[in-house]
């Protein structure tokens, strides 16, 4: 019997053996996948004993999110604490226990636990974990201006929407804000407070990130693109002339102007943007096609995540959408080009997106890539990764771009747009007002960039949506855009 | 309190590297001992192939065992059979002392092997039985010179 | 006697191990290192020296390695369960000293020739398959984790599985020395009684849900018949049989087919019917919730693991992440805190035992002997295999203990009774003569 004896012994040494092996393949090869599981509460609980990066405000230099020390059970856990509650809750987002994380947050946790592949990171945590010390996140330092998010969020007050402000010299993002918001602080324990946030829209839904995940009806604003679109296909300039009926027919229907009282006569490109003129747009719409307007579209970043910093999934790309899917069409008839070119049909966008736009014309065609990390910092000092200015690419043409900025500035200091000057800057700017049909249900936009003269490239671009509005752009969002350009321009010039 | 809590955190280390320290040494040392173990292996063993068992076993200068053969249906009667290793008597070819036709024999019946003082004979579990001096073996038992082995129809008697 | 002197220093050695894992343990949970770690890894020594002491009354030239190996693997047991639970662990430092006793029984009781157990075969294979059905006898049965398993005798609640396996091994020990040659030959009127045992394997699955208890044991009879017979073709055939009876019963019973789509897909991307709530849920937050959290737990150990005392194993608040720790998962737990060099290391010492048990059985000089060691020993492989292979997603999780280590009174004493057995088939191998 030996001999069979001898043989199951190597069975039974294989059988372990497979173990030996799996435990490896588990422990080691796998690991990395498995830690990044988001139902993986294992590593989510154990990532509390890291001594967590803080986030950082970028002007004034503030603590966003902090930890709290507990022992449990011997151990030393690190809780997070956000001092400033709900001011910039959308984008640091939230490390808890219970319910997960979001925000940066979520798509840094990498550099905040430490887990993140530098080098000198490894090196540290090594370290750390040899001498038995709580290993230490790296700190993020965000590009966001604090003060200036504060008079954004004050300015939404209980609107539903959001504001947001970029730098499109550099893509640096100044204010991203969301209402309602809520305070990160109670999402471990209180959130029932939070579930029983009311706004005046419903659902209240206070954590979405409507800044980059609201997608809106972008009415008059997507005139500029439409704009952009029209100056690209060298059939128009911007003294194109056009003579307004005061409607503009599609599919054999009437579309009316905002202002049907009144038609305009004989009207230049220039002055149909200033004073938003639909029939304008729309006729210009059924010349050019959609796929044109659409090509250019996707020249200002639509069809695609902008991308930021934050998770993917609290961001989402602008365009036509159709049934809650993206649409882009394979022929011109799939889409009734006259509204789409006037911001109606199924367009949607989402506020970060018309910043770019926005900013985009304001530097003369150049989209940059909108971020809102400034650096990532080791625990000894040491910058280990720092965000540089980069180009998407450049959207339209300078020309165009300029021509297009002339029109919105014409707009500001005399069109549907004046509510938002600034005496002392030059500024550019569209309203927007997205028909739902129901009366107080407006979704009211304006868009802008603002700097010291016409001729310096502009500081800041912004934009800001509001939902259920009974007011138009101008009268509504315009003078929350000029609160926030404000505390901007003013803040950075006495400091 | 820090610089407790900092000691601690050393301690702990330090155990957990003790802790594994301890259980490799105590691996090492079962492994070291198995193969000491092997050999005084008295038969054969994973680590040791046949061969190397008897040339093992030579050299410890063993004799080998006769067996005078008393009745058989197989092997000549009278004819003395020399047993230098571990041998398989059976009526499997393989076997070292065959008993192709006796339908009393297992394939692989019993073992014998040569011992100093006789033979070590051992039932490798057959249908029959292996007898010594008319006693069934329940064990490995030593059959001393003069004994009588009887496997099947056939008895080998323990020379000196 | 140099056998029981390597004997004494490895049990030594393992007392070491013990108290230092404990010692880490209390360090991590209290800050300080109690004095009774020293208190308790006496006790767990001197426990282990009297089975030493009865065995060198007993079985003298048994194999020395194989009470130093059960011993480390009790230690991991006890100190994991007792970092779990310091309560549990005590008890399990309770069933220990159990297991010790029913190992110092087993010894005595059979000092002079363990083999007249083969006159009893019969009994033994009748008493297997009772144990193995009791479980789902009406008003005894208790459905633990979708199988019924345990026995509750109102005082005892009892696994008989454990005690099923060895009686099994007995009788086919036994039935299989009697019969190898008539089966190697292939006798036609011998095969009856296995495909009986066949029939046996597949009832206990039907009756019990016990997928993993029927492959052991069918694991074990085959790898015995392969012994016994040298005839590979059993094997493969035997394999093709239970194979195809599980495969009928794959789509018969749902329990069954339950296991297997957890092991194939424990992870979904879009919700799935979850039988437990009843409604639409992730796989992974329903039916495979255990086998995942476990996978995420071995996975968080990485290779150095997270240090004894300091995994994680409960939330913030207190409240289990991992379900059955203790039994079923109690590697993954061992696994996270000793990182892969101490799993791995675990596992060396179940290969160890393996190779020391199958060492009885070459050593072994006549044929029930033979048989009762590699049964044995393989049925610890197997058993092995089976659990941990099933929380390291190798084959389809299904709750069996892990030998030595998991949590459990019947287990611990089982087990113990299997080594005492092991230990008079090697003492009788080495006697001088």
């Amino acid at each position: 019997m030996n001999p069979q004896i001898v043989r199951l012994t190597y069975v039974a040494l294989i059988l372990v053996a497979v173990l030996v092996l799996m435990t490896t393949y588990w422990q080691t090869w796998a690991a990395a996948s498995l830690a990044e599981r988001q139902d993986n509460s294992i590593r989510r609980v154990a990532e509390f004993s890291i001594d967590r990066g803080l986030i950082f405000s970028f002007e004034p230099r503030k603590r966003l999110a902090r930890n709290r020390q507990r022992a449990i059970d011997g151990r030393t856990l690190f809780f997070r604490r956000y001092p400033y509650g709900p001011l910039a809750a959308h984008v640091v987002g939230y490390s808890t226990v219970g319910r997960s994380r979001t925000g940066l947050e979520r798509s840094l946790n990498d550099f905040l636990t430490a887990s993140n592949s530098s080098l000198s990171t490894v090196f540290d945590k090594t370290l750390d974990e040899l001498r038995g010390k709580p290993v230490q996140g790296n700190d993020v330092v965000t590009t966001l201006d604090l003060d200036a998010q504060e008079v954004a969020n004050e300015a939404l007050g209980a609107n539903c929407g959001a504001v947001v402000a970029l730098d499109p010299r550099t893509g640096k993002l100044l204010v991203m804000a969301s209402s309602p918001g809520f305070d990160p602080n109670l999402v471990e324990e209180n959130f029932g407070q939070i579930e029983q946030i009311t706004a005046d829209c419903t659902p209240a839904a206070p954590l979405v990130n409507r800044a980059s995940a609201g997608l809106y009806v972008p009415g008059s604003t997507f005139k500029v693109v439409t704009a952009a679109a029209a100056l690209e296909s060298k059939r128009y300039t911007p003294d194109s002339t056009f003579v307004d009926p005061g409607y503009c027919t599609v599919y054999g229907k009437r579309v009316n102007n905002f202002d049907t009282s009144r038609p305009f006569g004989t009207i230049d490109l220039t002055n149909a943007l200033a004073y938003s003129v639909n029939s304008v747009f729309c006729n210009i719409g059924k010349k050019l096609g959609a796929k044109k307007i659409l090509d250019t579209a996707k020249r200002f970043g639509f069809y695609e995540k902008p991308p930021l910093e934050t998770p993917s999934d609290e961001r989402l790309a602008s365009g036509l959408y159709d049934n809650g899917r993206l649409f882009y069409p394979k022929v011109d008839a799939n889409v009734d080009a006259g509204r789409m070119a006037f911001g109606q049909e199924r367009v949607l966008v989402t506020a970060l997106q018309n910043a770019m736009v926005a900013g985009a014309i304001g530097v003369g065609g150049r989209l940059m890539e909108p971020h809102v990390v400034n650096r990532i910092v080791a625990p000894g000092g040491k910058v280990i990764e720092r965000q540089r200015p980069r180009l998407i690419r450049r959207a339209v043409s300078k020309k165009t771009a300029d021509a297009v900025a002339d029109m919105m500035r014409l707009a500001v200091e005399r069109g549907t747009g004046t509510a938002a000057q600034i005496s002392g800057y030059a500024i550019g700017g569209k309203t927007g007002t997205g028909e739902t049909g129901v009366p107080g249900s407006n979704i009211t936009w304006f868009i802008a960039f603002a700097g010291e003269d016409e001729d310096r490239p502009p500081e800041l671009a912004i934009a800001v949506v509001l939902q259920n509005q009974s007011g138009t752009g101008g009268t509504t969002a315009a003078p929350i855009a000029r609160e926030v350009m404000q505390a901007i321009l003013q803040g950075t010039e006495n400091p | 309190m820090t610089s407790l809590a900092l000691e601690t955190d050393e301690t702990l280390l330090i155990g957990k590297i003790a802790f594994l320290v301890l259980l490799y040494l105590f691996i090492l040392y079962v492994v070291r001992s198995a193969t000491k173990g092997m050999a005084q292996a008295p038969q054969e063993s994973i680590v040791l192939g046949a061969a190397e068992a008897n040339a093992l076993r030579a050299q410890h200068g063993l004799a080998p065992a006769r067996l005078l053969v008393l009745a058989s249906t197989e092997l000549g009667r009278g004819r003395t059979i020399e047993v230098a290793a571990p041998t398989v008597v059976g009526r499997d070819a393989a076997s070292g002392i065959r008993l192709e036709h006796d339908e009393f024999v297992s394939a692989r019946h019993a073992r014998i092997e040569p011992r100093p003082e006789g033979a070590m004979v051992d039932d490798l579990g057959s249908t029959n039985g292996t007898f010594v001096n008319g006693t069934k073996l329940e064990r490995a038992q030593l059959a001393k010179v003069g004994d009588v082995i009887r496997i099947g129809a056939t008895e080998l008697q323990v020379q000196a | 006697m140099n056998a029981r002197r390597r004997e004494l220093f490895g049990l030594v050695l393992a007392g070491l191990i013990a108290s230092v894992a404990l010692a880490t343990v209390t360090l991590a949970r209290d800050a300080e290192i109690s004095p009774d770690v020293v208190t308790w890894g006496a006790l767990f020594l001197g426990l282990y020296v009297v089975a030493h002491v009865v065995i060198r009354r007993t079985a003298p030239n048994a194999d020395g390695a194989l009470l130093p190996l059960t011993a480390v693997l009790t230690a991991f047991g006890v100190t994991t369960i007792y970092r779990l639970d310091p309560g549990d662990g005590g008890r399990q430092a309770v069933w220990i000293a159990a297991g010790v006793a029913a190992l110092a029984g087993t010894l005595l009781w059979f000092r002079h020739d363990y083999r007249v157990l083969e006159s009893y075969r019969y009994l033994f294979g009748v008493g297997a398959v009772a144990l193995l059905l009791l479980p789902s006898l009406p008003g005894l049965g208790e459905t633990v984790n979708g199988a019924r398993l345990w026995v509750d005798l109102g005082v005892i609640q009892f696994q008989p599985g454990e005690l099923a396996k060895i009686c099994l091994i007995l009788f086919l020990a036994g039935y299989l020395r009697e019969k190898r040659e008539s089966l190697a030959r292939g006798q036609l009127k011998d095969v009856g009684p296995l495909l009986a045992i066949w029939g046996a394997a597949m009832l206990v699955i039907v009756v019990t849900n016990d997928l993993g208890s029927a492959l052991l044991n069918f694991g074990i009879f085959l790898a015995m018949l392969y012994v016994a017979t040298g005839r590979a073709l059993f094997v493969a055939a035997g394999l093709t049989l239970f194979l195809g009876g599980a495969a009928v019963l794959y789509n018969a019973i749902g329990h069954v087919q339950d296991r297997v789509t957890i092991w194939l897909q424990p992870w979904t991307d879009e919700p799935v019917y979850c039988s437990l709530t009843g409604e639409l849920a992730l796989r992974q937050d329903c039916a495979s919730y255990q086998l995942v959290k476990s996978l995420y737990s071995i996975a968080n150990g990485g290779f150095g693991g997270t240090g004894l005392g300091q995994g994680t194993f409960t939330s913030v608040d207190g409240s289990q992440l991992i379900p059955y720790l203790r039994t079923d998962f109690i590697f993954s737990a061992i696994a996270q805190e000793l990182g892969l060099v101490g799993a791995a290391a675990v596992l060396l010492v179940f290969m160890l035992f393996v190779v020391r048990g199958m060492r009885v059985a070459l050593q072994a000089d006549d044929g029930f002997s033979k048989l009762l060691a590699a049964g044995l020993t393989f049925g610890f492989a197997l058993q092995t295999f089976i659990i941990v292979g099933g929380v390291l997603r190798v084959v389809p999780l299904t709750g069996i203990t892990l030998p030595f280590v998991s949590y459990g009174g019947t287990s611990i004493v089982a087990n113990f009774v299997l080594l005492a057995l092991l230990l008079l088939v090697s003492n009788r191998a080495n006697e001088p003569r």
